[in-house]
């Protein structure tokens, strides 16, 4: 039973990750600087594509209701991961956090 | 079509009923009399009230409005002055969205779920009647404060240092905190109420994938509920905090920060767009499928729509915040954030117009309602996306074009469906259904004057018309869109009055002969309904049940399915399992009664004389609300009657403990919300520290060893008393009350500690979220106290024992999270000054 909730929670893998990249950028950059940062960025997406590609792909082949709204789910949450990541492609890291 | 009854063809129960069982089953489930309706608990009574009350509110504020936009009509008006403009639109903001706008949706939840589930009432009938009366009396008591000039003008999102007991002295804002966060836990209240419903209470078979829409909706609001009303509950304590005893969480000079109240507020605020509009939509997609005759496309989609906005919605926040200087990294999150929400929501936005694409939508007042929704709330979103835009919310903030957008949203996105559900639910709740003509007259009324109101404002906004100001010059080009406005304005309340007095005339509610399914609805509200729900609980096998089974209806009148009569000779109602819904357990549910009721007026004096500093007299209230709490919780947890014969061969128990209890998931449920707020409280510390570093210990206290003792001592005692209870009544009573001393004793020793080393709760920022961090754990342990207490009272009255152990359950579910919550207390506290130093 709690497994179902979990799995219908895969956005929780991208709600955790973008927690991590806000805060992260006020904790870490004021005091290790913005390669931290990035690694801290680059560890926390690698994490969050983890789970939910593992949501996916374990969903995939299922036809119940939990399965498919799962898979689904795990769907969104990789856009959502991968959307809120762009950004630290395109804005630079640490700047306006000191 | 078929015949079939459950899943073995049969039906649960045979024809002729023994005589005498349907007349049991209504004086089970009779009302209270007169003027003691007050006392009732039932949900379609409460129903009533709070959708009224809610209602009521609504017109309240918008004759707010109307005062308004009078004053903005024409230039240098002085029909309002400055400090009233500020108190009415302050007051505007707060009732709609706190008095109307969250408890309509809740209101509509308890009136529509229980029946939609096939469930006879909620689980916790007495806390859904605590919650309405709560809202009620807190509510009336703070619109009045409008009356004698006491009431808040620093907007219905209060800032701080606006809001703070320099620039806002008097009660005014203290009304807003306390009222408000008190009205906030009423909604909480109700969250938990609906969510334990809905996974619990469903009808046999109504697996999650047959779940309405409604449901899901409604599960999806109160989790949402549940995660973000924390927050602003937090935050109002901590301005609180800060206007009583001047400890500066938001006072910039003593290393506090204005901004981590917009943080907190904000982290409600944002979803609080979507715990409104969530369910809304939920009554769309009920109300499309039955006036298009067809089911809903993409309902699994709609699923997935509905659980990732309730997710993305909690990263959009800062969205709210991009003009005070945050840095362009975390504002590219945010807008990508808010991009990306656009998405779920869009795909049920298809869905609908797919469904009425794939039926023949017939056009009834209902279905006018939902088209006005879809133009108003697409043209909301599609501004929403424009100020999700950093560079243009830059131009756009805290202009007129803000004030369009989040109306287009907040109107179309809630007023409209409201409207709509009124329209198409009305038939099932009573004697007759609301006038067709009426009805499509109030529409155009209100559509057309709702564009003319608010389509100007996007363009006075665009041309440079701030918020929030009570006048304005004439010759800015501002004169002629704001008369544009309030003309509209004064349509949209002749729209409203249509509906008033459709209400007058053709509203006539009851709990036993309402019109009936005159839409050819497929689910189960649609079901002859009475006090007790259906007369039998159907068994579930699609998605719209009385389309797949025509005869159903008739069969259920008759008793054929399950639970046909009362079976202990009270209130009861079946618990099935959350994801396949089969029968686990027969609750018996509360009557009337007055200990609630009592509870709720005295908690709405409590928080209301704390506000006037009438100390004596809020703790005396304080006094009589325990005394009726336990009035109401002392027949709570009624011993095993042992097993009930629901039809169909099934035999459920009478009494069960453990997860399988719906109190128990109630409590995890509790457990979620003040992990929340904690969880609030450690990014409001971190983030103080963020801003101010300065203002961090050097060299901190040393680590405090004695209070890390007593939490484990505490803990060890926790699971003392957990394998006593079977065996030692002494021994446990010791191991109980041992421990929760010990945690007692932990968290004071905590606190001074602090207080020995010089620490001061007004000297800083940090040292406020040090003594922050005590009051906050003081209050689960004040709460562990009394559920202690509670619990050694009824072992000493032989009503707790290793079988009949909810009560203890349940504390120790809350006590084991008070420990977690300490020691997490701790190692902040104590733990990140000597990281950070």
């Amino acid at each position: 039973m709690f497994r179902t909730f979990l799995r219908l929670g895969a956005p929780l893998a991208w709600a955790l990750h973008f927690l991590v990249l806000y805060g992260a950028e006020f904790l870490v950059c004021s005091r290790w600087g913005s390669q931290a940062y990035a690694a801290v960025v680059a560890g926390a997406t690698l994490a969050a594509l983890a789970v939910l590609v593992f949501v996916v792909r374990s969903t995939a082949a299922g036809t119940g209701f939990v399965d498919r709204v799962a898979f689904a789910l795990g769907l969104m949450g990789l856009g959502g991961v991968l959307a809120t990541t762009m950004p630290a492609f395109m804005i630079p890291m640490c700047v306006g956090t000191a | 079509m078929t015949r079939a009854a459950t899943a073995t063809g049969e039906y649960p129960n045979d024809l002729p009923r023994p005589e005498g069982e349907l007349e049991r089953l209504e004086a089970a489930w009779e009302l209270p009399k007169g003027w003691r309706i007050v006392t009732a608990v039932n949900n379609t009574v409460i129903g009533y009230f709070y959708i009224a009350t809610a209602f009521g509110f609504f017109v309240l504020a918008g004759i707010l409005a109307l005062l308004m936009r009078t004053q903005l009509a024409v230039p240098d008006n002085t029909f309002l002055g400055q400090e009233t403009y500020n108190q009415i639109f302050t007051m505007h903001g707060t009732v709609m969205m706190f008095l109307f706008a969250v408890p309509a949706v809740e209101a509509m939840g308890v009136l529509l779920l229980p029946q939609m589930l096939g469930a006879r009432d909620l689980p916790f009938p007495r806390l859904g009647a605590f919650a309405f009366w709560a809202y009620l009396i807190g509510g009336l008591v703070f619109f009045c404060t409008l009356f004698v000039g006491l009431a808040p003008s620093g907007g219905w999102f209060m800032y701080p240092p606006l809001t703070s007991e320099r620039f806002s002295p008097g009660v005014g804002a203290d009304f807003w905190l306390l009222g408000i966060g008190f009205i906030e836990i009423s909604a909480i209240a109700g969250a938990i109420e609906i969510i334990v419903g809905v996974l619990r209470t469903r009808a046999p078979g109504m697996t999650l994938d047959r779940m309405p829409i409604f449901a899901w909706t409604m599960l999806v609001f109160a989790g949402m509920v549940v995660f973000a009303f924390p927050a602003v509950i937090l935050a109002t304590i901590l301005l609180e905090l800060e206007r009583a005893f001047d400890w500066p969480f938001f006072i910039a000079e003593r290393g506090g920060d204005p901004l981590l109240w917009q943080h907190l507020f904000w982290f409600f605020g944002h979803p609080e767009v979507y715990i409104i509009f969530l369910p809304a939509a939920g009554m769309v997609s009920m109300i499309v499928p039955a006036m298009a005759q067809t089911s809903m496309v993409g309902h699994r989609l709609i699923v997935v729509a509905l659980i990732a906005t309730g997710f993305f919605s909690f990263g959009l926040w800062v969205h709210h915040m991009f003009t005070t200087g945050l840095p362009a990294l975390s504002l590219g999150f945010f807008s990508a954030a808010s991009m990306a929400v656009s998405v779920p929501s869009g795909l049920q936005v298809f869905a609908w117009i797919a469904t009425i694409a794939a039926g023949r939508l017939r056009l009834t007042a209902a279905s006018l309602f939902v088209l006005g929704f879809l133009f108003i709330f697409t043209l909301g979103g599609l501004t929403g996306v424009m100020v999700a835009m950093v560079p243009f919310d830059w131009q756009a903030h805290d202009t007129y074009f803000v004030v369009a957008h989040f109306h287009y949203v907040l109107v179309g996105g809630m007023v409209f469906p409201l409207l709509c559900a009124f329209y198409y639910w009305a038939p099932a709740f009573s004697r007759r259904p609301l006038s067709e003509r009426m009805g499509k007259s109030a529409f155009w009324l209100i559509f057309i004057g709702f564009n003319v109101a608010f389509f100007p404002m996007h363009i006075s906004g665009l041309i440079g018309m701030p918020r929030r100001v009570y006048s304005y010059p004439a010759g800015l080009g501002w004169d002629l869109p704001n008369l544009i406005s309030t003309v509209g304005a004064f349509i949209v309340a002749a729209g409203i009055l249509v509906v008033l007095a459709d209400f007058l005339r053709n509203l006539r509610p009851t709990l036993t002969k309402s019109a009936g399914d005159v839409w050819k609805g497929g689910t189960l509200e649609w079901l002859e309904n009475h006090t007790y729900g259906a007369r039998s609980v159907p068994h579930v096998d699609s998605r719209e049940p009385l389309w797949t089974h025509p005869r159903m209806s008739e069969d259920v009148k008759k008793g054929r399915y399950y639970l046909p009569g009362t079976m202990t000779g009270g209130r009861e109602t079946i618990v099935t399992s959350p994801v396949e819904a089969v029968p686990q357990y027969l609750m018996r549910l509360p009557g009337p009664g007055w200990p609630h009721l009592i509870a709720a007026v005295f908690t709405a004096a409590f928080f209301l004389l704390l506000t006037v500093k009438a100390v004596a007299l809020a703790l005396a209230c304080g006094g009589i609300v325990i005394a009726a709490m336990i009035a109401w919780m002392w027949s709570s947890d009624p011993a095993s009657a042992g097993e009930a014969d629901i039809g169909a061969g099934i035999s459920l128990p009478t009494y069960v403990a453990g997860p399988t209890h719906p109190s128990w998931w109630a409590m995890v449920v509790v457990l979620l919300v003040a992990g929340a707020l904690y969880l609030s409280y450690v990014f409001g510390y971190l983030y103080l520290w963020t801003v101010s570093p300065a203002t961090w210990p050097t060299t901190p206290i040393s680590m405090p060893s004695w209070p890390v003792t007593c939490l484990i001592v505490s803990g060890v005692a926790l699971a003392a008393a957990t394998r006593l209870l079977g065996s030692s009544r002494l021994l446990f009573a010791l191991a109980l009350a041992c421990g929760i001393g010990a945690l007692l004793v932990g968290l004071a020793l905590d606190a001074w500690t602090q207080w020995q080393s010089g620490l001061r709760p007004s000297a800083s920022g940090y040292a406020a979220m040090v003594y922050a961090n005590a009051v906050l754990q003081a209050q689960i342990a004040g709460v562990v106290t009394a559920m202690g207490a509670f619990t050694l009272a009824r072992l000493v009255a032989g009503r707790l024992d290793a079988d009949r152990r909810v009560v203890f359950d349940n504390l120790a579910l809350l006590w084991g999270y008070a420990i977690g919550e300490a020691a997490l207390g701790l190692l902040l506290t104590h733990g990140f000054p000597r990281v950070a130093g």
